[in-house]
C-alpha cells in the first residue's frame, strides 16, 4: 500500500443534492479573507471537481474526447495522483464519483491522492426530488429508478462530449457503500445533510477539525451566515450559478428536509425505502419499525 | 533527398515526410529537405532532463516523450523528427489520431509556432477563429459554417505566424471531426462516415471541397464559452484581457515553458492581441448553433462596417 501520508487532497464526496455545493461554499467563505461572501462562480479555496475533462486533458497530455471510457480509467487513478503530488497544500475536491475501481483493479481515487474523505449523505426521499428538479422536471419515477440503478453514470454519453468526464455512481446504496466501506476508517468522515441543517455550527465545526484546518466556532459561524441559502439564491437571482444544469430552473432552491413529502406519492416514497432501506435504517432516516424519522 | 518508403505531406505550414500513411493530410509535391520527419523506430524510455512530467509524457528541452498505453511510445525532437514506437497489435487509427494531436503540437511548439487551439474558416479571405475550450463548440461552429457555404482553413489546431507584422493562420488539413450528436443535429447524414477510433462515436468528415490550403490573415478571434444561462450573448474583449485569453487558448498550454517556447509565445499571444478584435460568446449548454452563427455572422458585418466607415 502507499503511503497513507502521501495525498494532498480531501475529497469531499457524495451522491448529488447531498449538500456538496453548499460546503465548498462553505469552506470558501472560511478560508477566504475578505469580509464580503464569496462570489458563487468563483470559488478558488477549493479546487475543480474530479471530473473536470479540462484537468484529465492537461494532467494526461492528449485529448479524452479521442479516449475509450476504458482507457480515461486507465489513467485516472495517475490523474489524481499527479494532481495530489502538485499540490503545495491541502486541497478539497468535489467529487461524484463512487469509490470504484477500474479494469486494471486500481481504485479510480487512489490513497496515494487522498488525505481524507468527508462523505456526505442525505435522505434518499430528499434527494429525489432535490435530484428531479436538478435534472429540470418533476417525474419522479424516473430519478426513483435511475437513484436505483447499478450502472448510473454522470456525463456517460458517447455520442456527444461534455465538459466533465464520465462519473460512476451506481445506486444510491452503492455510492454511500462504495465509500464507508472501502475508505479506510480512519481518513473518512461521515457527515449527514440534515445534522449540518440542524445542527450546523457544532456539524461543520466538525468537519473543519476533521480536516485539519484550524479555525474557532465563531469563524465556522460566520462562514455559515455567508453561506446561507438565501444569500446564495440571490447571488444565483443576479449572476446565475454555473454549475446549475441547463434544464433546471434554479440550483439553490429549497434547502429544506423533509420536503419530500409535499412532492412524493406515498407509493413514491415506499419504493425509494424498499430500495435503500438497510441504509436508510443505519443513518437513522428510519427506524427498524419502518417510521420514518426525518 | 527523397527517401523511398515515404509519404510527402504538408499541413500547418510543415513541408512532412512520413513512414507512416496519413490520409488525412494533404499530399505535397515538395522536392528536397522537409521541414518534419516522422518515422518509425525505437524510442527512449524516458528523457534524462526531463523538467516536466505528465501522466503519458516528459518534457526536456527540444523534445517531447508521450507514452500511450497499447498505442505508442512517440519521441518529438527539434521540432524536425517524429520516432513512433509501436506497441503490440496498435491499429494505425489510434497512432495516427495521436500523432495529429499532442505530437504535432508540440512539434509546433518546439518551433516556436504559436499554435490556437482554435478552428477557422474563410470569411471573404480572411481566417476567423473560433476557440474554447474541449466541449466549448469549437469544430461545431466551424462546421456549422461550412455547411452554409464557407470554407474550413483548419479543427482544432490553428498556428499562427507573423509576416509583414501582420497576423496569418495557416492550414490544417482537409478533414473535421465532430460527434454523433452534433452531427445529427447539423442534419448530417452520419452513418457511413468512418469512426475516429474503434467505439468512438466521433466521425472524421471529408472536407477537401471546402478546404482552404493556404494562409490566411486572420481576421478576428471568437471565444465560445458554454453556460447555464440561456440563449447567446456576444462581449466584447477589451484590451487588457486580450492577452490573457490568447494565451489561454493556446493548443497544449501546459507543454509550452519546458519546451522552451514560453517567451516567444507570450511575445507572439501579445502581438496577436494588439491586431485582432477577439471577442467572447457565452452560449447555452443546450444545442444553439444557429443562434451562435447568426450572432457571429451580424458581428463579422459590422467588423467589417467599422473598417470601411
Amino acid at each position: 500500500m502507499l503511503q497513507a501520508e502521501a495525498g494532498k487532497i480531501i475529497w469531499l464526496a457524495s451522491y448529488p443534492k447531498s449538500g456538496n455545493t453548499w460546503l465548498r461554499i462553505f469552506l470558501n467563505n472560511l478560508m477566504s479573507k475578505n469580509e464580503e461572501p464569496v462570489y458563487i462562480n468563483m470559488l478558488t479555496e477549493t479546487g475543480s471537481i474530479s471530473s473536470s475533462r479540462h484537468l484529465f486533458d492537461e494532467l494526461v497530455g492528449v485529448d479524452s474526447s479521442d479516449m475509450r471510457a476504458e482507457e480515461i480509467d486507465y489513467y485516472l487513478p495517475r490523474v489524481h495522483e499527479l494532481r495530489s503530488s502538485q499540490l503545495d497544500e491541502i486541497q478539497f475536491v468535489k467529487t461524484h464519483d463512487a469509490l470504484t475501481k477500474n479494469q486494471d483493479g486500481n481504485w479510480l481515487i487512489p490513497l496515494s491522492a487522498t488525505y481524507k474523505v468527508i462523505y456526505l449523505i442525505r435522505n434518499p426521499l430528499d434527494v429525489c426530488v432535490s435530484y428531479a428538479y436538478h435534472s429540470g422536471h418533476d417525474k419522479f419515477d424516473i430519478t426513483i429508478q435511475h437513484m436505483s440503478s447499478a450502472n448510473l453514470t454522470l456525463a456517460k454519453s458517447k455520442k456527444k462530449v461534455n465538459l466533465q468526464i464520465h462519473q460512476y455512481m451506481g445506486s444510491w446504496t452503492d455510492h454511500v457503500l462504495s465509500w464507508t466501506e472501502n475508505m479506510l476508517d480512519e481518513k473518512i468522515h461521515v457527515v449527514r445533510y440534515e445534522d449540518m441543517k440542524k445542527d450546523s455550527v457544532e456539524t461543520f465545526y466538525k468537519i473543519v477539525k476533521f480536516s485539519g484546518l484550524d479555525y474557532t466556532k465563531e469563524e465556522v459561524a460566520e462562514a455559515l451566515d455567508k453561506s446561507k441559502i438565501e444569500k446564495l439564491q440571490k447571488q444565483e437571482d443576479e449572476y446565475g450559478f454555473n454549475e446549475k444544469t441547463h434544464r433546471a430552473k434554479r440550483f439553490f432552491r429549497k434547502g429544506v428536509v423533509g420536503s419530500w413529502r409535499d412532492d412524493l406519492s406515498e407509493d413514491q416514497a415506499q419504493r425509494i425505502i424498499d430500495q435503500h432501506r438497510p441504509l436508510m435504517e443505519k443513518y437513522n432516516y428510519i427506524s427498524p419499525d419502518g417510521q420514518l424519522l426525518v | 533527398m527523397t527517401k523511398t518508403g515515404y509519404y510527402r505531406y504538408k499541413t500547418f505550414g510543415l513541408t512532412i515526410e512520413s513512414q507512416i500513411e496519413l490520409p488525412e493530410l494533404l499530399s505535397s509535391d515538395h522536392t528536397g529537405d522537409s521541414d518534419l520527419i516522422i518515422k518509425y523506430g525505437p524510442a527512449p524510455t524516458s528523457l534524462p532532463d526531463c523538467t516536466k512530467k505528465g501522466v503519458t509524457y516528459e518534457i526536456a528541452k527540444d523534445q517531447f516523450l508521450l507514452d500511450l498505453k497499447d498505442i505508442a511510445r512517440y519521441y518529438i525532437s527539434h521540432g524536425n523528427q517524429i520516432i513512433i514506437d509501436r506497441k503490440e497489435n496498435s491499429l494505425d487509427d489510434d497512432i495516427r489520431i495521436f500523432l495529429l494531436g499532442s505530437c504535432l503540437g508540440a512539434i509546433l511548439q518546439q518551433r516556436k509556432v504559436l499554435p490556437m487551439h482554435a478552428s477557422a474558416i474563410d470569411y471573404n479571405g480572411e481566417a476567423v477563429l473560433f476557440t474554447g475550450i474541449s466541449g466549448a463548440g469549437k469544430s461545431s461552429t466551424a462546421n456549422a459554417f461550412r455547411l452554409k457555404g464557407y470554407k474550413m482553413l483548419t479543427d482544432d489546431v490553428c498556428p499562427i505566424i507573423f509576416q509583414g507584422g501582420n497576423p496569418f493562420a495557416l492550414p490544417g488539413y482537409p478533414q473535421s471531426k465532430l460527434w454523433d450528436d452534433t452531427l445529427h443535429r447539423l442534419e448530417v447524414e452520419y452513418e457511413n462516415l468512418k469512426m475516429i477510433r474503434n467505439k468512438i462515436n466521433k466521425r472524421a468528415i471529408p472536407i477537401t471541397e471546402q478546404f482552404v490550403s493556404t494562409p490566411l490573415p486572420v481576421k478576428a478571434l471568437y471565444i465560445l464559452q458554454p453556460s447555464t444561462r440561456d440563449g447567446v450573448e456576444l462581449f466584447d474583449v477589451e484590451n487588457v484581457n486580450k492577452f490573457r485569453l490568447i494565451k489561454n487558448m493556446t493548443y497544449r498550454k501546459y507543454l509550452l515553458k519546458d519546451i522552451g517556447a514560453i517567451n516567444h509565445h507570450f511575445m507572439d499571444a501579445t502581438r496577436l492581441a494588439n491586431l485582432i478584435p477577439v471577442k467572447r460568446i457565452r452560449r447555452s449548454h443546450a444545442f444553439c448553433l444557429d443562434e451562435v452563427v447568426d450572432l457571429i455572422e451580424k458581428d463579422l458585418f459590422k467588423i467589417a462596417e467599422d473598417a470601411t466607415s
